[in-house]
């Protein structure tokens, strides 16, 4: 019955990221205008048969560049969430599992992360790097991956405990070796499930960066990017906002769908 | 349970230690003079060369650090660079306004975040618990300087029922349109963390054997269940109040209201020694603090998990 | 907020529960106990002392408006950025101001002459003028204020200001024990002796730094002056509350027009959107207006007929950097000025609110000069220019601009059409201290989208700190500009007392500046303000520093009948 609960979540979530991938896929065949493509005579349309999403200050299609700004906002989101990945797995995992020193050293590493308030370190990152998406991609992943490191050391924490990595080591494995056959894919679950909820995060962590203007640069643009600047034409052109907004919130959703769906089908605890 | 507080809290010492050293190095390597700003355009040499040995920027990069912590050391956070005013007495003007947005902020999604999860558990694998789950994914799924700023047009300018921004005269009413853009946020964790706690806990024996008994559902959920509960998901909460309790900028911004949050990012912005170092100092302050709480209780809660 | 970070600690399994939960709930009952303290510490000192919301029936002594950013301390000596000096301005007075023209006028000074040779300034001020301590000014209250500007241990950074009167350098380097030049022959007369004759000095003392303070208040607060300022202007600061709001109510002793509100109140609110959605709530009286709501209010039916508009003087315009390559070559400048089609561009962005610029010195100053062609529109032109001077195949340049605003929406454009003659553009958007580090003096950027908006209405303000070698970029020479002509005659613009000889130097020079295109010069930009329709008597003025807020007042029911553009400057 639990992982029915699960299963049209999931399944739904799965929909909306694959609608979103499908527009970063096909976008160039998809979109009927080049989206850096200006047309100052058609400035601010709204949204009409010409344009279906409208057209911004610069006369440019909106609905282009909401499908060119899916690649932007997945590519961003995506790989930051790969960093915070790699780097929070690998680290927590060996918090957990060698104990010691190295996880004190770990620890007090992510207490350090954690202390920073995220912002004033992607500020301070956009500032050194320059702005532009290797630095907002640096920013997001730092901030990531204390979560992850701190999750996979609780999991496995609590999994050195049981008697087959005992029994394991009995037998002489290494440690990787243990790590990788034993360790590792018993934490698979929760570490996909927080994976697939953080891309949600990431994608509304750079809409924010983009508000403080330390986002992709133009003429790029990533969906966080142009909600931002559309937010001062609110009043005259709300499409500029309504339609990166929709795109925002359809990714988010469908990460958010399918992370929480996974957890209800792949956590024991809330199976039946 | 002192002795590992204590542990704890001395243990926290070079973290603090270590964010200094890190603000300090970031706020060294970044591009951006202080003074060309303080100075404005056509200031003279002299003058420039004059205010850099005046706050000391002359000095090597390690005695400026030390120098700092000296005084920080003995209680002294200096004047900032930008205003003049003593960096403490900013800092305690502005902790007010952030502890108030934080607390409405957390009431609005600790009502919002318990009641979903706790409802959503009861009704688990129906209709219900879907619709719920989903409303407050919804509204969790717009970027948050957007919601603020259709809140403020609806409430403030359209129905006049809210004001728009800032601090006003203090009152509640303008802590409610920020406290609830953000508590919406935080509450999507908060549901999905009392769910998961609620949901193990229906399955124990006691909750069954309450069933059983033939008592209303309600009571079962809620008197049986949700106390038992409430200790794990009080202990989570005290996590996400550290998170608020450091200052949320884009609301701070967009709602005007001048908090610990905006001033530290004002502060780095302009490059405001003194200031950022002030901030970072106080906001791993009540990290570490808030932090130690949230791992005494994760030590009692679970007795495996070993504090390093 | 950002970053919304929440701790998303490990999933642990519940067992052990039972005899612990004593302890346990001990732990959650200090966590919450911690938090309500924190937060019972800060709750009393936010409500106590704040004054009331604003009731429903406007109280129409009062003005409400909005500064983008909190002042600086309002000390003449501080005072740098635009926000700065429109605060200092309510509280201070200068020897003189300047007019709805931008020309100097007396102030405390009520009139003054000048020695045929250009060198000494002879100020006679009023008298009975009272500090808003009550004491009485004098001139050696104007010899100390200026003394304070030049004084090195004060450390003021517009030393600048006031450092062509006669030993002022010396002083200002610590080599002097005064200044010279200054002197205060009788209580009521001020003697200024210049080193060299400087035809722009009387509009230089309408600055803020020339403002003149109260000396026994600079002795007693020493640090915080500022924060407790004492001048002689038509407003006395009442109270300040850090990061929220500055008041102030009305100096009934004013020597001149006695403001005709009883208080200002202004609150600091940074973000442009917030701004709006207050004004539009009814909670400020005035609002400045960007492209993006410009013609939301310009059609509006409440707001359409109190929208103001009067041209700024400011210009806004690509910095080219003429030391580093390629843009050390005029051919690739001029080629990029015949490249990008301006009046396009801010047709779209800003329509009827630009006038086009083709040099530096904008309208409404003596200098102006609407006959110089300047450089065409011609994309072929430009592909010409480009491959005699190298550059057949066009290259690649970075693009600085500040974050967010105008800067940004000009930039792309500007972009677009470079790409047409083959010259590719890197847009970079820098907060503003890594702007100013990127495109300072110690920087070395290609080029930058900037503005530079008048500290006194003198032609000479948009050409010898832009142009002359002299000048590095932080003192405006953006583009590094320097050429030996051109220095000579900015130099004489410095010594040309007669008007007219003066205004015939100053479009020789931009001439001969221009000729050689440091600059894609974009346009002088027109202000847009919108005000609550009871609003009388507000106007735009040319130089910050004019607005004493002396004449406006808030006129209840006759909000319909305001005839449009009343009390505006256009």
């Amino acid at each position: 019955m639990a992982r029915a609960a699960g299963l049209p979540m999931a399944v739904a979530g799965a929909l909306l990221l694959t609608l979103v991938a499908l527009a970063a896929v096909a976008g160039p065949w998809l979109a009927p205008a080049h989206p850096d493509e200006l047309s100052l005579a058609e400035s601010l349309r709204p949204p009409g048969p010409g344009h279906p999403f409208g057209t911004d200050y610069f006369g440019r299609d909106v609905f282009s560049r909401v499908l060119y700004g899916a690649r932007v906002s997945l590519a961003i989101s995506l790989s930051a969430q790969l960093i915070a990945l790699v780097v929070g797995v690998a680290l927590g995992a060996a918090a957990g599992y060698f104990g010691g020193w190295v996880d004190g050293a770990v620890m007090r590493l992510v207490d350090v992360v954690m202390a920073f308030p995220d912002l004033l370190l992607a500020i301070g990152i956009a500032a050194s790097l320059g702005p532009g998406v290797p630095s907002v991609l640096l920013a997001l992943g730092l901030v990531g991956w204390p979560g992850l490191c701190r999750l996979v050391r609780g999991e496995v924490l609590a999994l050195k405990e049981r008697d087959f990595i005992d029994a394991a080591r009995a037998i002489g494995a290494g440690d990787l070796w243990i790590l990788r056959r034993h360790v590792l894919p018993n934490v698979a679950a929760p570490i996909l499930i927080a994976t697939t909820l953080g891309v949600g995060s990431r994608i509304l962590q750079e809409a924010s960066l983009s508000f403080l203007g330390l986002g992709v640069q133009p003429p790029a643009a990533s969906w966080g990017s142009m909600v931002h600047h559309g937010l001062r034409w609110l009043s005259r052109a709300p499409w500029l906002v309504i339609f990166p907004g929709l795109a925002i919130a359809v990714a988010v959703l469908g990460s958010n769908l399918l992370g929480d769906g996974l957890r209800d089908i792949l956590d024991p605890r809330l199976r039946d | 349970m002192l002795a590992l507080a204590l542990r704890r809290l001395a243990g926290s010492i070079p973290v603090l230690l270590a964010v200094s050293v890190v603000t300090f190095t970031l706020l060294y390597i970044v591009p951006g003079d202080p003074v060309t700003a303080l100075v404005g355009d056509r200031a003279s040499p002299e003058t420039i060369a004059n205010l850099r040995r005046e706050l000391g920027l002359d000095l090597p990069v390690h005695e400026r650090y030390l120098a700092w912590l000296k005084r920080a050391l003995s209680g002294d956070l200096g004047r900032s660079w930008v205003t003049g005013r003593p960096v403490a007495r900013s800092i305690v003007a502005r902790v007010p306004v952030t502890a108030r947005l934080a607390l409405t902020a957390f009431l609005v999604s600790s009502v919002v975040g318990l009641g979903v999860g706790v409802y959503s558990a009861s009704r688990h694998g129906r209709p219900a618990d879907h619709v719920v789950r989903l409303t407050l994914l919804l509204a969790g799924a717009v970027p948050v300087f957007v919601a603020a700023t259709v809140a403020m047009y609806v409430f403030g300018v359209r129905l006049r029922v809210l004001p728009v921004s800032g601090l006003g005269d203090g009152s509640l009413r303008h802590f409610i349109l920020p406290g609830l853009v953000l508590g919406v946020y935080l509450s999507i964790f908060q549901a999905r963390m009392t769910r998961s706690v609620m949901l193990e806990i229906i399955r124990q024996d006691y909750i069954r054997t309450a069933r059983a008994k033939g008592l209303p559902e309600r009571v079962v959920i809620w008197r049986h269940a949700f106390r038992n509960a409430l200790v794990s998901v009080i202990t989570l909460l005290g996590g996400s109040l550290s998170n608020l309790l450091v200052g949320s900028v884009l609301t701070e911004t967009i709602f005007n209201l001048p908090g610990i949050g905006r001033f530290t990012v004002d502060a780095a912005y302009a490059r405001d020694f003194p200031a950022v170092m002030g901030c970072f100092l106080f906001q791993s302050v009540v990290f570490v603090l808030a932090n130690t709480l949230v791992d005494l209780g994760y030590a009692l809660a679970d007795p495996r998990v070993r504090l390093g | 907020m950002f970053f919304f970070y929440v701790r998303r600690p490990g999933q642990r399994s519940r067992t052990g529960w039972g005899n612990r939960s004593v302890l346990r709930l001990a732990v959650a009952l200090a966590l919450a106990a911690a938090a309500a303290g924190l937060l019972a510490v800060g709750v009393p000192a936010v409500v106590r002392g704040l004054p009331g919301a604003r009731s429903p029936v406007r109280d129409l002594s009062v003005w409400h408006g909005a500064w983008t950013s909190e002042p600086a301390p309002l000390d003449p000596a501080r005072a740098v950025t635009v926000v700065d000096g429109a605060a200092c301005t309510l509280v201070y007075n200068g020897l003189l101001r300047v007019d709805e023209e931008g020309r100097p006028v007396p102030d405390l000074a009520r009139d003054w002459t000048v020695s045929s040779d250009g060198l000494v300034y002879t100020f006679y001020l009023r008298s009975g003028v009272r500090f808003h301590d009550g004491s009485e000014l004098d001139s050696s209250d104007v010899v100390f204020s200026f003394q304070r500007i030049l004084d090195p241990k004060v450390g003021s950074s517009r030393g600048w200001v006031l450092d062509s009167i006669k030993g002022a350098k010396e002083f200002l380097r610590g080599k002097a024990a005064g200044v010279v030049g200054l002197e205060a022959p009788d209580p009521l007369t001020v003697r200024i002796t210049l080193a060299q004759p400087l035809a722009h000095f009387p509009a230089l003392l309408c600055m803020p730094a020339a403002f003149v303070v109260c000396p026994e208040a600079v002795e007693r607060w020493g640090e915080d002056f500022g924060y407790n300022p004492v001048g002689t202007g038509p407003w006395i600061l009442e109270s300040w509350r850090e990061g929220v709001e500055m008041r102030f109510t009305a100096n009934a002793d004013y020597f001149d027009t006695r403001p005709r509100l009883d208080r200002l109140v202004f609150r600091f609110v940074p973000d442009a959107a917030t701004r709006q959605a207050e004004f539009e709530a009814g909670n400020f009286e005035v609002l400045t207006l960007g492209e993006e709501n410009a013609d939301y209010f310009l059609k509006h039916p409440r707001y359409a007929a109190s929208v103001l508009q009067a041209p700024e003087l400011a210009v806004v315009y690509v910095a080219l950097n003429t030391r580093k390559p390629p843009f050390d070559n005029v051919l690739v400048r001029r080629a990029l000025n015949h490249a990008v089609d301006r009046a396009a561009i801010l047709e779209a962005v800003r329509p009827g609110r630009y006038v086009l610029a083709d040099g530096s010195v904008p309208p409404g100053l003596a200098g102006h000069q609407p006959t110089w062609p300047g450089y065409v529109y011609d994309p072929g032109l430009a592909r010409a220019l480009l491959a005699r001077a190298g550059y057949p195949d066009g290259f690649e340049f970075d693009l600085l601009v500040r974050t967010g605003g105008l800067s940004a929406l000009l930039a792309e454009p500007i972009q677009a059409e470079l790409t047409r003659v083959g010259v590719k553009v890197r847009i970079l958007q820098l907060e503003a201290q890594a702007f100013i580090a990127a495109t300072g003096d110690q920087g070395n950027a290609d080029a930058c989208l900037v503005s530079w908006v008048a500290d006194y209405a003198d032609p000479e303000n948009f050409l010898y700190p832009l142009f002359h070698s002299s000048n590095g970029p932080s003192a405006g020479n953006s583009a590094r500009f320097g050429d030996p002509v051109c220095d000579r005659l900015l130099e004489a613009i410095h010594r040309e007392a007669d008007p007219d000889r003066r205004a015939v130097l100053c479009q020789a020079a931009e001439k001969a500046i221009f000729a050689q295109a440091p600059w894609i010069p974009l346009f002088f930009p027109v202000e847009l303000v919108v005000v609550q329709p009871e609003v009388r008597g507000f106007r735009l003025w040319p130089v910050y520093s004019g607005n004493k807020m002396t004449d406006v007042w808030l006129d209840r029911g006759h909000g319909a009948a305001r005839p449009p553009g009343d009390g505006g400057t256009d």
